[in-house]
């Protein structure tokens, strides 16, 4: 049977209709009253509400918060999945009854709440809310009133990002919430602030992004059992302490500034019995001086990627420090300065690491320039690794002819391991890939 | 049908042709083995692809999905989701005009009913 003429859409039945409508935001939900007389009221019995708006003139925010009351007054779901409010206004235009709003979602027994406002006003219903399970706050400022005792029983995700201080009442609501499983946590932190405790028995995720503009002496203890993966980036300003990372199976730190070399090896100690990690920063600390302490031994890491600007020293100390590594990415950036010796060139282990004789197996080089190191890097780990499989490069701006060479070069290398398989590939180039397998 | 300890039920579907249930089976198959794969970023990614591939079929197949995947006895849940944010991606974003012409809907107001209901939403139509 054709839909050539049939309205296929109107027929479904009305729970499938409400979930279609509950899969846009809630203007366009509202639209749909206007289609037909079967039409007109499906939309009060929409599960997800969802409000985005940029408001920019005192006409506009009080049609908009018509609209919103409207909307909440007719809305027939005995229970709401998400309320979702991102509203940007002009600083100068009355605040928008966020709090009220949020109020009657509470008492619609709402699930996810998703709030991006300028500036944060919570009634007091959310603090005992017994039905919210996830929480994403994203603001610019917010009252600099404490909050209540909070109390949240079912909630299992947080995702907060603030940018006025003090932190109290992230750390009130981190709390507040006996069985929390995931949360994110994006600040900016300031001077004299506490030290930031993570004590959270039931924490699986954390994601920490912090951004600190001076220097910052504090903290960041993480007392955290059960966690199993852990991000960490921003700016590295603290330090890390990992008193209780029992179950951390995987983990990522990305930092854009990484100037202070000994804060960044005491955070690796603390996650040196990962199985998966991986690291990234536009510059990594040179590691080579002597007031560096050296790079913990990761005896259970089988994932390694490495991505920026990594030399090749801190490349093979890597290598040398992780007897089980599987599998290793690197994806490099490059800076024309730094001529310092053992910064860039290549230096070959005295012992051929112990993973590159029983475990490595493959190896991703991404955005390769085809730099002396590099080669020499290939070459040496081409010609020592007993089991490898795969390497893979990535051929990053260079001209046909001199990948040609490069790869031709990399083929001759007589191989440690028979089964290893060599694939390379070009970027910008017209050609999508260039593969030689042998 | 997982929870319940039948392995070898057959499972009852009125007015779903075999067509429709390949492509459901095909569905099925390719998340259970994308689960199964060690690298999770590309098969995040693969799976991605494949999700926006598989909805790009004629109107009448989507909704003959939609039904299938929403059945009781087979929910599948990300199938269902899939589906039903297709439709719904074609419904917004289009004025109520063309969403009738989309979908065949006949407009049944009368023009005095169709001001009062645009009236009482008037800022969702905006």
């Amino acid at each position: 049977m054709s839909s050539e003429n049939v309205d296929m859409l109107s027929r479904l039945p009305e729970e499938i209709v409400s979930h279609i409508l509950s899969l846009m935001p809630t203007k366009h939900a509202v639209r749909t009253s206007i289609l037909s007389k079967r039409w007109k009221y499906s939309w009060m019995f929409v599960t997800n509400l969802d409000f985005t708006e940029n408001i920019r003139h005192s006409h506009g925010l009080d049609s908009f918060s018509e609209f919103v009351d409207q909307v909440l007054k007719f809305c027939k779901s005995p229970q709401l999945n998400l309320f979702r409010m991102h509203l940007v206004t002009l600083s100068w235009l009355q605040r928008p009854s966020v709090s009220k709003w949020i109020d009657k979602a509470v008492r619609l027994n709402v699930h996810e709440l998703d709030i991006q406002v300028n500036v944060l006003e919570l009634p007091l219903s959310f603090f005992t809310c017994k039905t919210l399970t996830k929480l994403r706050l994203d603001h610019i400022a917010y009252d600099h009133d404490v909050w209540e005792s909070v109390y949240l029983p079912c909630l299992k995700t947080l995702d907060i990002a603030i940018y006025t201080n003090p932190l109290v009442n992230a750390f009130k609501l981190v709390r507040g919430c006996p069985i929390l499983e995931s949360l994110s946590l994006e600040v900016q932190c300031c001077k004299n602030e506490e030290d930031y405790l993570f004590d959270v028995p039931t924490l699986k995720r954390l994601k920490l992004t912090l951004y600190c503009s001076q220097s910052f002496n504090n903290k960041v203890v993480l007392i955290v059992p059960n966690l199993e993966y852990l991000f960490v980036g921003g700016n590295l300003c603290s330090l890390f302490v990992m008193e209780d990372v029992s179950s951390l199976g995987e983990a990522t730190v990305s930092f854009t500034n990484l100037s202070v070399g000994y804060l960044w090896v005491e955070l690796l100690n603390g996650l040196n019995r990962v199985k998966s990690l991986s690291a990234q920063a536009d510059g990594f600390p040179y590691l080579g001086n002597t007031f560096c302490s050296p790079l913990p031994i990761f005896l259970n890491m089988k994932h390694l990627e490495l991505k920026g600007f990594c030399q090749s020293g801190l490349i093979s100390k890597f290598l040398e420090n992780s007897p089980e590594l599987k599998h290793l990415c690197i994806e490099k950036v490059y800076e024309l300065l730094l001529q310092e010796p053992g910064y860039t060139s290549w230096i070959e282990p005295k012992l051929v690491p112990p993973c590159m004789l029983t475990n490595l197996t493959t190896i991703k080089f991404s955005n390769c320039k085809g730099h002396k190191c590099d080669i020499q890097l290939l070459e040496y780990v081409l010609g020592n690794a007993e089991v490898l499989k795969k390497v893979t490069i990535i051929w990053e701006s260079l001209s046909t002819e001199l990948q040609m060479q490069l790869c031709t070069q990399l083929l001759k290398v007589p191989r440690a391991s028979q089964d290893c398989e060599i694939c390379f590939h070009a970027r910008t180039t017209y050609v999508d890939k260039l593969i030689y397998d042998w | 049908m997982i929870e319940d300890d039948y392995a070898n039920t057959t499972v009852p579907l009125p007015n779903v042709t075999s067509m429709i249930i390949s492509k459901v089976i095909e569905y099925c198959k390719k998340h259970v083995e994308s689960a199964k794969n060690e690298d999770k970023k590309t098969a995040e990614e693969d799976l991605k692809n494949f999700d926006s591939e598989f909805v790009k079929v004629d109107k009448d197949t989507l909704f003959d999905l939609i039904l299938a995947s929403a059945a009781n006895y087979l929910n599948i849940k990300s199938l269902l989701d899939l589906t039903c944010q297709t439709a719904a991606d074609m419904i917004k974003g289009k004025t109520p005009e063309e969403v009738r012409k989309t979908f065949n809907i006949k407009n049944d107001f009368t023009p005095e009913e169709e001001a009062e209901v645009r009236r009482e939403n008037a800022w969702a139509f905006e």
